[in-house]
């Protein structure tokens, strides 16, 4: 049984994204995903031990030219280098170091979500290793958090379900591969390796809850692995189908399966996987390389101490170097301040030119700023107060007058209805041009607004109004955009008989979006209507308004703020 | 019904009609000003003399005269009579219809009716007086979703993927699938269908296709 090479086809996709970004490698492109695939099957501990030095190079090089995700990136292979090497602990740091990189960015960015699935399933793995397997469930779920592909999720839920199998849980661990292999499903994935995984795992833990179907299960991850020509999965697929049948006491094929494991490694140069295949062999019955075992066992430790040694060493020189490029940086920095220094005075009369003039402009860009935003504001206050007389004079007025009719049963009932035509329109305008009132929230005030407008006859639909953030904009832009909408429906009522409006707000940057579409009688938009004014409004904000109008599909309008 | 009602407006021909409509009912005393000022003088004259009014119809928008006034709006007076007075029944009677001003005054100032003046004004009042004197509040047609809005305008993402899935010839059943796999939910067969005929009525949508139909039109799919 083995995890999961987590995510192989996302590293090389982000790979060739980062690489192809920056041209000024030091390592060329070929030489990193070159290791980046050995880190994937490797044949020796050497390779890793190369491939680290080689994606250690690659994080300096991205720490000095500023790159952090690039950064993230070499880190997600030197902690997992670290890992295989069997170094957990700097694997933990690297893996923290990273996502202490990643908390810097801003979640919104595509591979930062990614790498952090990334990180905390690396995490996930490293905690499982050291046998704590709550702490390792706790990663994956966070991982889990961040929801990318399927395949991802297929992933993590084979691992989540492996640290089960490590606790000899198996019933607990059933259901995560068959929700990973459901997963798989949904893709259309039949026959990749990552399937062959979960289905490898799914059957070992059905036989040791004794279900018999499990051997099946097992034959099939067996089937793509040998189809795929994998070899490691191919491992593993014998390895553990000899544990199975060790398991249920079939000794006959339990020694088929330690044979044929043993046959495969003989054809590698895998020395720790040729010791393990012995094992497997020892405890069929079978102790015909007993001998080759003892000699080989000897050989890896002091290889891996060997290793180990060569590892330590390398990090040592590692650290030597990033010290010496501290040293070289100040060394630098001093020759540089020293150079300033003999320049000093001309420098400072220079400098001090540069700030007058530049501070004299933006002092002029600032003047007319702030004049722009007084003038807005004036007129603001201006149509507001207008607004305020019509109210106070014209529409009580009417609306008085209106009433009296209404008393003196007149012989002509349609005068009052006129009076009250008269009476709504001027309210309107009133209305119209009236400050928004004020309120905590404007969501709520820009909610009340269409319900105004909406009704049986004309509906309308809103989506993403309470996923804006308002508070980011200025209460000019927000006052701006109430009024633009106001009069853009009030146009649908008067003019377009449409019964179905979508308004749609989207966030993009650091702009406001806001689309308008309905389908009723566009028709030819004549630039004396109430769209004149939109568009100076917009304008007036620094915003955009564009629209389209015609008879069949009914009137557009997209808002930028 | 009230006994004793004070009418507060600045217009000689409302207070006119609103006592007209008052007179219908029997009711004892009607008195009327046209400041606020002097509304909450009255107010206070009648508490001490004993013989307390139980309803104030007050307008919120005052014009400003050459009088210097210390109460300015409709709102300050509601504001002031709350803060010792829980008891008294105040109903509105305004042009303005602003749904936010209706939610804050019902809300926060427990006012018992809020009438929109226009046409039908003088009815509404009449329906007002009823409702107010049983304990009911009252409010106009036009400005009834202030409290409770009838429905919701906004649709989420989750009726936006719905529809794409709808869109892409899904049956309910594939659609409750593709969201459980993704552990979205709800993804109940039942509430998948229920959420659909929600969005049928809010799109007008005579049917499904119809519906895909109406939400391309629109832009949101």
């Amino acid at each position: 049984m083995e995890k999961s090479h987590f995510f192989s086809f996302l590293f090389f996709f982000l790979g060739i994204a980062f690489i192809s970004t920056i041209s000024a490698q030091v390592i060329p492109r070929d030489t990193i995903l070159h290791y980046a695939a050995k880190l994937e099957d490797p044949n020796s501990n050497k390779e890793l031990i190369e491939a680290y030095t080689v994606f250690k190079q690659v994080q300096l090089d991205y720490q000095k030219s500023g790159v952090p995700l690039g950064e993230v990136y070499a880190l997600v292979h030197i902690s997992k280098a670290q890992r295989k090497i069997g170094d957990l602990n700097d694997a933990e740091q690297s893996s923290i170091e990273a996502l202490r990189i990643l908390n810097t960015q801003a979640d919104s960015l595509r591979d930062v979500k990614k790498y952090k699935t990334i990180f905390y399933n690396q995490l996930g793995m490293l905690y499982g290793e050291l046998k704590d397997y709550e702490r390792s469930r706790n990663f994956y779920n966070k991982s889990l958090d961040f929801k990318t592909g399927f395949q991802d999720l297929a992933i993590i839920e084979n691992n989540l379900g492996y640290t089960y199998t490590r606790q000899k849980n198996y019933a607990e661990a059933i259901p995560h591969f068959q929700l990973a292999i459901a997963l798989l499903d949904e893709l259309g994935d039949t026959s990749s390796t990552t399937r062959a995984r979960s289905l490898n795992n799914l059957g070992f833990a059905q036989v040791h809850i004794n279900q018999e179907e499990g051997f099946a299960t097992m034959q099939k991850a067996l089937k793509i692995n040998k189809r795929e020509g994998y070899q490691t999965g191919l491992f593993v697929s014998y390895k553990d189908l000899t544990l199975a049948y060790l398991y249920t006491n079939n000794q006959e094929q339990a020694r088929n399966y330690a044979n044929r494991a043993y046959t495969l490694v003989l054809k590698t140069n895998n020395t720790q996987r040729l010791i393990k295949a012995i094992e497997l062999q020892l405890e069929t019955g079978n102790y015909s390389n007993y001998q080759r075992y003892k000699v080989l066992n000897d050989s890896i430790t002091s290889l891996q101490q060997r290793n180990r040694n060569q590892y330590a060493a390398l990090k040592y020189s590692n650290e030597q170097a990033r010290a010496d490029a501290n040293e070289a940086q100040l060394n630098f920095e001093q020759a540089k301040f020293e150079q300033k220094r003999q320049q000093g005075l001309k420098l400072i009369f220079i400098l001090i030119s540069i700030i007058l003039l530049s501070g004299g402009v933006l002092f002029y860009f600032y003047l007319r700023a702030k004049n722009r935003k007084k003038t807005l504001l004036e007129v603001m206050n201006t149509e507001s107060r207008i607004s305020q007389q019509i109210h106070d004079e014209v529409a009580n007025e009417v609306f008085q007058m209106m009433t009296r009719m209404e008393e003196q049963d007149l012989e002509d009932p349609t005068l009052v209805d006129d009076m009250e035509d008269l009476y709504v329109k001027t309210r309107d305008i009133s209305k119209e041009h009236a400050l928004i009132a004020k309120q905590e929230n404007f969501a709520d005030s820009l909610q009340d607004l269409v319900h105004n407008f909406s009704n049986d006859d004309t509906r309308i639909i809103i989506n993403g109004l309470s996923d804006v953030n308002w508070n980011k904009y200025p209460p000019l832009k927000r006052e701006a955009l109430y009024k633009v909408l106001q009069e853009l429906l009030i146009n649908m009522k008067k003019h377009s008989k449409a019964n179905l409006v979508g308004l749609r707000f989207k966030e993009q940057g650091k702009k406001l979006g806001l689309s308008y579409t309905d389908n009723g009688q566009g028709g030819p938009i004549n630039s004396a209507s109430g769209l004149i004014n939109a568009e100076n409004r917009m304008r007036a904000v620094g915003g955009s308004f564009t629209f389209e109008s015609n008879d069949q599909n009914g009137f557009k309008a997209q808002i930028y703020v | 019904m009230y006994k004793r009602v004070l009418i507060v407006d600045d217009h000689d021909a409302i207070l006119h009609s609103i006592t007209k409509v008052l007179h219908s009912y029997k009711i004892s005393q009607i008195d009327s000003v046209q400041y606020c000022d002097d509304a909450f003088l009255k107010y206070k004259r009648a508490l001490l003399d004993g013989n307390a009014y139980d309803l104030i119809i007050t307008d919120l928008c005052f014009k400003k005269d050459y009088r210097n006034t210390h109460l300015a709006s409709g709102e300050d007076l509601i504001e002031a009579i709350r803060a010792t007075d829980k008891g008294i029944s105040i109903i509105v009677y305004s042009m303005n219809d602003q749904l936010q001003k209706v939610r804050y005054l019902v809300k926060s100032c427990a006012v018992n009716g809020f009438v929109c003046k226009d046409r039908r004004g003088s009815l509404e009042l009449t329906s007002a007086l009823m409702d107010t004197s049983k304990g009911v509040t009252y409010l106009s047609p036009q400005i009834v979703d202030a409290m409770s809005r009838k429905e919701d305008l906004e649709i989420l993402d989750y009726d936006i993927t719905l529809l794409k899935l709808l869109s892409q010839g899904k049956s309910q059943e594939e659609i409750s699938h593709h969201f459980k796999t993704r552990a979205i939910k709800p993804s109940s067969l039942s509430s998948i269908e229920k959420r659909l005929n929600r969005l049928r009525i809010q799109f007008k949508a005579e049917n499904a296709i119809h519906l895909v139909s109406q939400a391309k039109d629109l832009g949101l799919i």
